[in-house]
């Protein structure tokens, strides 16, 4: 007894001793990092009350400084809302930093939104949340509409265009077509026709003539202004007009999603002008795409079914209410008993109405053009032919053949309101030629003017959905892949 | 008794705090990264190729190449240019075409055992160089000693990624059909030695609030 006696004594005495000589030896060893522990603390329970769980301003500020300086505030916005806007705050931040020219973010950013639109969210918490009687549509992680993912895709299109990866460039475009067939009517699936001939494009460059020809027959089919390129064509030049469609909210309890047409501006044409003295060429753009269109004749989805539903039960819910409250107040009244009952039953059922949340989510893309216009040509000098051996025949060169040490001209693009030109200059335009095609691509107005904070985002739900803990390591996990 | 009871919950409690203490205090929220079998299906997932697809499509084409006695049973071991530089993608799904031949490349060269010769074409430059420091005298010839030229190759590995898409905008349903093909082309006569495909159809639905 007397072992077990000492043996626990000195148990005690060492674990006593242990947490007293860690503590002494973290007080003598720094006392200025006690000190700056408990302000640090105290900063913390700050931004606690603030920002919730985090991610705080010190860790937000430490990653942004890593990134350009012009990028900084739309990566503060990403790293903070974590997976809930991803997918949409890479969408802007990719359209800004192609308009900068950091190609390198740009696409980084549409991969990382592409890889969200691609997968299945299935049995994920917040879209389940946002079907919630008592939930609001905007608690789901945001994937977009049809005509937001398919411009995510037509941008990276075009980034992978710019680096000569033709093959890669036809899948975005095909993938971006097949966002279009979502529509419910017929009638619009697949009517994106520029997607189309710019899959052509791709294969034009990749030297599928087969295909590139079947696409751009497609492509005329549906809109005839979208003539095949010639078959020696091997630039392509893209400009983005106006502003594109807004999403706004209708009904009795804004439960419907409904497409407006973006702010008005004068631009709806453009002229392209290449190169400098003896070799400018000069020609208008064909006008080959309006994302209002695409946007407001994609149909019905799915979620206005559920969305209609908890309008319906909101209206149901006070109808009762106004009749618990009226009709048993008159009843009680007659019948001499205390129509406070009533009155408290109608309130406790209003109350209740109060708590269902119909309201459709309108966050969105707001960097899109209205209208995009589209023309090819050819530029260059010769053609490098391969090299022929003596006494043979030199093979006619293969369409969008590289010219020998070529590369795309200075470009300036000229913005008209129909035939009356404006005094607009748009965006420096990128261009690039890494392979056998050459790739310009311009906006008549800069996406550098707008928040880095996407409209019609709900800070307050956006918030409380960071208390959760499964929903806090995901964005952690999110927030790691971009460290 | 009373005592000693006394002294052991203090034993007890103080080793307790002494082990737990520091994981308490240290304790966060995050996720650690987790080890995934490449050959299982990942947790993010949609309808296109997949990295469990990679692993599938490698070890059948090896299988089927290395039945093949044209390529793999000659006298001379024959030589293949296997990169992705004449693989093209006409699918629907972005890839890196390198994910797909780097794996077919490394499970055949495992598999083949010195009965093919693989020739690499995608880092000529850095032969090249090494090839012309040697004989520029500025180092020596190595080990294998010199050769005249570099590898001609016999046969190249050819080939193209295609999809089909579809979709029920009733159900939400999405479908692929991914079709890898891929063909061994003899470099001198043009013919086709070898063909292999390996199909992918893949099915599923989004959460209906993003229908």
């Amino acid at each position: 007894m007397k072992i077990v006696h000492r043996l626990a004594t000195g148990i005690a005495v060492a674990s006593l001793l242990s947490l007293s000589s860690m503590a002494s030896a973290q007080d003598a060893v720094d006392p200025a990092a006690k000190a700056a522990a408990k302000a640090r603390a105290k900063q913390v329970a700050a931004w606690k009350a603030q920002y919730g769980p985090g991610p705080y301003p010190d860790e937000v500020e430490a990653f942004v400084q890593t990134r350009e300086e012009r990028l900084r505030e739309y990566y503060r916005v990403l790293y903070y809302d974590g997976e809930h806007n991803a997918v949409l705050n890479f969408e802007r931040l990719g359209l800004l930093s192609m308009e900068l020219g950091y190609y390198a973010d740009a696409e980084k950013a549409f991969d990382g939104a592409l890889d969200r639109i691609e997968a299945f969210y299935s049995k994920d918490k917040q879209a389940e949340k946002a079907t919630s009687a008592t939930r609001l549509e905007v608690n789901k992680d945001f994937k977009g509409e049809p005509y937001e993912r398919a411009m995510a895709y037509y941008y990276r299109g075009l980034l992978y265009l710019r680096k000569g990866d033709y093959d890669n460039a036809r899948a975005s475009f095909k993938a971006a077509e097949y966002q279009d067939t979502v529509s419910g009517e017929e009638t619009f699936q697949s009517d994106f026709a520029l997607l189309t001939y710019l899959q052509g494009w791709a294969s034009h460059c990749a030297g599928d003539g087969g295909q590139a020809a079947d696409s751009f027959e497609q492509a005329a089919k549906v809109d005839a202004r979208l003539k095949a390129p010639g078959p020696n064509d091997n630039l392509l030049v893209l400009t983005e007009v106006g502003a594109g469609p807004v999403k706004a909210t209708d009904g009795q309890y804004q439960e419907k999603l409904v497409f407006r047409p973006g702010t008005a501006m004068p631009e709806n044409s453009a002229i392209v002008t290449l190169g400098t003295g003896k070799t400018t060429r000069a020609w208008p753009l064909t006008p080959a795409a309006n994302l209002y269109t695409q946007a407001s004749t994609r149909g019905g989805r799915a979620i206005d079914g559920i969305l209609d539903g908890k309008a319906q039960f909101k209206s149901g819910l006070e109808t009762t209410s106004a009749l618990v409250t009226n009709i048993g107040t008159r009843f009680s009244e007659q019948m001499g008993g205390d129509a406070l009952y009533a009155q408290g039953a109608g309130a406790v059922i209003g109350m209740f109405s109060k708590s269902v949340r119909p309201t459709a989510d309108t966050r969105m893309w707001d960097g899109l053009p209205s209208g995009i216009l589209v023309g090819t040509t050819r530029w260059g000098g010769a053609t490098a032919a391969p090299p022929v051996a003596k006494g043979k025949k030199a093979v006619p060169a293969a369409s969008a053949a590289a010219p020998v040490g070529w590369s795309v001209p200075p470009v300036s693009m000229a913005y008209r309101q129909d035939d009356t030109m404006l005094e607009l200059t748009g965006i420096k335009p990128m261009s690039g030629n890494a392979g056998k095609c050459g790739v310009v691509w311009a906006r008549s107005r800069s996406v550098a003017g707008l928040p880095p904070q996407a409209p019609g985002n709900n800070a307050k739900i956006a918030l409380e959905r960071k208390k959760d803990k499964g929903v806090w390591a995901k964005d952690e996990a999110f927030r790691a892949t971009l460290r | 008794m009373q005592k000693l009871r006394h002294v052991a919950t203090a034993a007890i409690i103080g080793l307790g705090l002494t082990v737990a203490g520091p994981a308490i205090a240290k304790k966060d929220r995050s996720h650690q990264a987790v080890d995934l079998d490449p050959d299982q299906r990942g947790i993010v997932s949609g309808v296109g190729i997949e990295g469990q697809d990679l692993g599938r499509m490698a070890d059948q084409m090896v299988r089927d190449l290395m039945a093949n006695p044209e390529v793999s049973n000659r006298a001379t071991p024959p030589r293949i240019i296997l990169d992705s530089s004449d693989l093209r993608n006409q699918s629907s799904q972005r890839i890196d075409k390198d994910i797909i031949t780097d794996e077919l490349r490394g499970k055949l060269m495992g598999a083949a055992r010195g009965k093919m010769r693989f020739v690499s074409r995608e880092f000529i430059a850095a032969v090249e160089q090494e090839r012309a420091l040697k004989r520029e005298g500025v180092v020596d010839s190595g080990t294998t000693g010199l050769t005249r030229a570099t590898a001609g190759a016999d046969y190249k590995l050819v080939g193209k990624i295609t999809s089909l898409d579809s979709r029920n905008n009733d159900t939400g349903m999405q479908e692929r059909l991914t079709v890898i093909s891929l063909e061994m082309l003899d470099l001198e006569y043009g013919t086709l030695v070898w063909n292999g495909t390996y199909k992918i159809r893949r099915a599923g639905a989004d959460d209906v609030v993003y229908r």
